[in-house]
């Protein structure tokens, strides 16, 4: 009895000294900006201009009764994470099961498919620009060649957001690379097995396969949803927010109030209200992934 | 240890020495998003702008430093108090960090003579509430630009002087080449979508309709009065009923591909291209022209730019002083219109004769009828709300008036906080 | 949710057997692969193609319609022109400086931090768990100002020491991914080598870093690449060009009114080289199959 309590003492002070560098650099780095974040977000606070002072909950109550672009852009976000998220996710599976194999080559393919994660930056977005013309851009030329009327892309209020979609599938390299280490770490042995007991490919995907990479698809789900609800650069630079705030992302408005129109304290709002949406769906996650995700070291 | 106190000793030494001959340089910081090292990479930027100031003032140095994205690195460094002494800065917002004390006046170092000599446009951009606050460093009037070949193939010999012209010489140059069903080729391209660059275009359409966005004693919005409805109106048209622009991307190979590209035959655009472009005239045949008022006979430009100004909070006004001075003087202007286009003071673009060569002529003579946008410490609100305006009214199928009506909302709500 | 079979001699025959029949599905399976990847590696391509395509046009070239993908004349010269303007070699020095040091400080730090996340049983972990992934949630673009401060105040404004420090600390993603990974390893082996009388220390040292090759892997390619193109946080904090990393010099070509797309083109496409090549050596730690031994089941 002693000695299991004194084992489990030890583990705790070592788990401790293992995430100290995390917790030292939460401490000297992180805290002071999320306080000061939120303090600012009770604020009128203005850039450049000297005299804040304590409005209480105006920003929120402001932000969620009279803001209409709030609600907008909240609902360009979700849409847009509604569907690249678990379509980024099933893209980086489906490529990821097809390099998971000692064919000749691989190594290729898998760096053709990691090559637009590689690159950023503005030269590519506007290059997507112009890929994205309805008349003269590629992929309508493409699509006309199959006899395909291409819509307007970015340049129509309607076809906007599914053009960002589309541009983040083109970038699911990275998500690919983590499933394919995922991949690594299931056993041989397990498919032998199964193959012996008869497993077609589809069962060996769902008993073995699946289950031993649930904590990375995990990840991936958990990272792409904060990462997808934080969308901007892409439509900073090549939309701007438009046509007729299509797509006006969250986090882009949150910039528009914060840089150009200078309300800083309004921005720190918005910051504090996305925070609570996304810390909600993540813990709901966590609850959630007890059902599906499968951690070899806790036993299931 | 020798070593040691040979080295202490050489150091006191050095000190002592530079502090009796009180070599006591200065450095002076600038910021610009402009890129001189590029512009000036045959001779070097050093050698360009800055060896004739440091030869002359033995004391001051100057690090000038390319900044790669200005929105962002800029308003940071501003709000923690890390600026350096002297920055480029927009000429639209100029009043904004006017009034909230970032700029420092410079009215002791730049003469009201000199002032003078400024195009009347730009100095209105670098001055706010009577004083000096910024020097310019380029600055940029409208112009339209046409492709004279693809006048040539529908038969047209002259360039439109009025917005009826524009639209029935747009109409003809707008055309389906091959009976597709899609348009080929479209007859004028404006900035469409939501950056400033749309604002300054567009703001110009409302001041050729003799309207205005506010009033001018700077204290209500009469953007949604009759004029400025008309003109949007007739953007509105340009796109929507007449169909000679593009929807944005509808034809934008690429930031500079419409025109480029030879799908528009004409396009609004700023004298910043004027040099830029030399280098597509062997594929492109371009040519400029005034842009049209909304009557014949009429013509309204707006003019743009950025300008140096001194941070207020500058640990070295009285050197930074003397790099703003060099910033007026001739040799400055002269080269930094070898690169950016119009000559700032317009002696020396008289000089320069700039009003007799050709494109550079109709520029200056854009120059002289030329406005600047909304002058306003409320500027950011004033161009978000007029820029949502355009893009519902435009692109978004909402009558104008409705459109402006909200604009003026939004814009009187913070013209009465002031 | 795992089968379970055992392996017996008898069942050997019947391995031979269908090792024969998967021969003949393989070479089909090969050829469909092989089509698809193809198809699809051309999609993704594209882009790419556009970009050295332009990176090798003359500037008058490059928007002329309709679009030529070959261009003629080729101008191999763009390529030393544009690394000469944005004086490639003086910033890459920097790049490599910036990109070493916080590979180094993240593989260090977030591979302990993920191993006291993912194998320790102790007080509040589940919500400083959650705290870590919290960072990650508060958009930057309002903490950044604060952040500015804190960092001015420490004098560290215009040096590499925001860039660099912070990766020492643990970075959230990072202690995710490393996390998930670890927990994918059976714990009887840790509780095998803590009965032998393992450290802690030795244990991370013996089995789990060498279990997770491929993850440890990732965490190096997904660190060069985010340090090598980091244009913000250099941005934000460096104030001299001489200082300035390829990201940000890059952007010489990025005038205020102008671009000169076929440098910018150019230059993007030398800069992209050298993490594809840490891309391509670093698969192969991307083995397949990795054989557990002296497991049960």
């Amino acid at each position: 009895m002693e000695r299991k309590s004194r084992l489990a003492q030890r583990e705790a002070k070592y788990g401790y000294l293992f995430i100290s560098p995390w917790l030292l650099g939460f401490l000297m780095f992180v805290i002071i900006p999320i306080i000061a974040s939120l303090y600012l977000s009770f604020t009128n606070y203005e850039l450049f201009k000297p005299g804040t002072s304590w409005i209480g909950f105006k920003n929120y109550i402001e932000l969620l009764t009279q803001d209409r672009l709030f609600w907008l852009s909240l609902y360009n976000t979700v849409y847009y994470t509604v569907f690249s998220v678990p379509l980024g996710i099933g893209v980086a599976l489906i490529l990821a099961l097809l390099l998971n194999r000692k064919l000749y080559g691989v190594t290729i393919y898998r760096t053709i498919f990691y090559l637009p994660s590689v690159t950023s930056g503005v030269a590519l977005s506007l290059l997507w620009v112009w890929l994205f013309n309805p008349t003269y851009g590629l992929i309508n030329v493409l699509l006309g060649k199959i006899g395909i009327q291409g819509p307007g892309w970015i340049s129509d209020p309607k076809w906007a957001k599914p053009a960002f979609i589309l541009m983040s599938l083109w970038g699911v390299g990275g998500t690919m690379v983590i499933l394919l280490a995922g991949l690594q770490g299931v056993p041989e042995q397990l498919y032998e097995a199964a193959e012996l007991d008869g497993a077609n490919w589809w069962q060996k995907f769902r008993h073995v396969t699946f289950p031993m990479i649930s904590p990375v698809i995990f990840f991936n789900l958990i990272m792409g949803i904060i990462g997808a609800f934080q969308y901007f650069t892409q439509a900073y630079v090549m939309t701007g927010g438009g046509p007729v705030d299509s797509t006006l992302f969250y986090v882009l408005y949150l910039f528009r109030q914060g840089f150009l129109l200078l309300r800083m304290g309004y921005a720190s709002a918005m910051a504090w209200l996305l925070f609570i949406i996304i810390l909600l769906l993540t813990i709901i996650q966590f609850k959630l992934a007890s059902y599906w995700v499968y951690y070899e070291a806790e036993g299931r | 240890m020798k070593r040691l106190i040979s080295l202490v000793v050489g150091i006191l030494f050095m000190c002592t020495f530079s502090s009796l001959f009180g070599a006591e340089v200065t450095t002076v910081t600038i910021w610009t998003p402009h890129d001189f090292d590029v512009r000036y990479k045959d001779k070097g930027v050093y050698e360009t702008l800055w060896r004739p100031f440091e030869e002359e003032h033995p004391n001051i140095k100057i690090q000038w430093t390319r900044v790669p994205d200005w929105e962002q690195k800029f308003r940071i460094a501003a709000a923690a108090g890390q600026l350096p002494d002297i920055f480029a800065v927009d000429g639209i917002n100029v009043p904004a960090y006017a009034t909230r004390g970032l700029l420092e006046p410079l009215d002791r170092w730049v003469p009201k003579e000199v002032q003078r000599d400024y195009w009347r446009p730009a100095l209105e951009e670098m001055t706010w509430d009577g004083k000096l606050y910024a020097v310019g460093l380029e600055t940029n009037a409208h112009l339209l630009y046409y492709n004279t070949a693809l006048f040539k193939n529908a038969g047209i010999s002259k360039p439109p002087t009025s917005w009826e012209e524009l639209v029935s010489i747009g109409q003809k140059l707008t055309q389906d080449f091959n009976g597709d069903g899609k348009i080929d080729q479209f007859g004028l391209s404006i900035p469409l979508g939501r950056n400033e660059y749309v604002m300054w275009i567009l703001s110009a359409f409302i001041w050729a309709n003799k309207g205005d966005i506010i009033s001018p004693d700077g204290t209500r919005a009469v953007c949604n009065e009759p004029k400025a409805v008309e003109a949007v109106q007739f953007l509105s048209d340009l796109v929507n009923k007449y169909k000679i622009v593009p929807k944005a991307g509808q034809i934008q190979a690429g930031p500079e591909g419409a025109f480029i590209g030879q799908k528009v035959a004409m396009e609004y655009r700023g004298t910043f291209s004027l040099g830029p472009w030399q280098k597509y005239l062997k594929t492109v045949p371009w040519k400029v022209t005034f842009t049209p008022g909304a009557v014949k006979g009429t013509r309204v430009s707006g003019v743009g730019g950025w300008h140096f100004a001194m941070w207020s909070g500058s640990k070295n006004k009285e050197a930074a002083g003397e790099v703003i001075k060099y910033l007026t003087s001739p040799y400055m202007i002269k080269t930094l219109a070898s690169s950016y286009g119009i000559a700032l003071r317009m002696s020396i673009s008289k000089e320069m004769k700039q009003d007799s060569t050709y494109p550079w002529s109709v520029g200056i003579a854009q120059m002289k009828v030329g406005r600047p946008r909304p002058r306003h410490p409320e500027y950011p609100t004033i161009t978000d709300a007029m820029q949502q305006a355009f893009d519902n009214a435009i692109l978004g199928g909402i009558p104008p008036k409705q459109a402006l009506d909200e604009a003026a909302r939004r814009i009187n709500e913070v013209l009465k906080k002031k | 949710m795992l089968l379970t079979g055992s392996i017996t001699k008898q069942r050997d025959g019947e391995k031979e057997l269908m090792k024969m029949r998967k021969s003949q599905f393989n070479l089909l399976t090969k050829i469909f692969f092989y089509i698809v990847l193809s198809g699809l590696s051309i999609g993704f391509l594209i882009p790419f193609l556009w970009m050295i395509s332009t990176a090798i046009k003359k500037p008058e070239y490059v928007w002329v319609f309709p679009p030529q993908w070959i261009p003629n004349p080729v101008v191999w010269k763009n390529f030393p022109e544009a690394l000469k303007i944005m004086n490639f070699s003086f910033h890459l020095r920097n790049t490599l400086i910036i990109t070493s040091l916080t590979m180094l400080g993240t593989l260090l730090s977030s591979s302990l931090v993920a191993y006291g996340f993912a194998m320790f049983r102790f007080k509040f972990r589940e919500v400083l768990f959650m705290l870590l992934l919290s960072t990650m949630m508060l958009p930057s673009q309002v903490t950044i100002i604060p952040l500015f401060i804190v960092f001015t105040s420490l004098r560290w404004v215009n040096t590499f020491k925001p860039l660099i420090i912070p990766s020492f600390f643990g970075s959230p993603f990072f202690i995710f991914l490393l996390r998930q990974f670890f927990l994918t390893i059976p714990r009887e082996l840790n509780e095998a080598a803590i009965i032998d009388g393992a450290g802690y220390f030795t244990i991370y040292r013996k089995i789990i870093l060498p279990l997770s090759k491929p993850a440890i892997a990732s965490v190096a390619i997904f660190q060069f690449m985010g340090a090598w193109n980091d244009f913000f946080g250099p941005l934000v904090y460096l104030n001299q060009m001489e200082k300035y990393p390829l990201s940000l010099a890059l952007y010489a070509f990025r005038g205020v009114y102008s671009t000169d797309w076929h440098y910018l083109m150019a230059a993007s496409v030398v800069i992209t080289l050298p993490c594809l090549i840490v891309f391509f050596l670093a698969q192969r730690y991307f083995i397949q199959g990795i054989t557990l031994t002296g497991m049960k089941g």
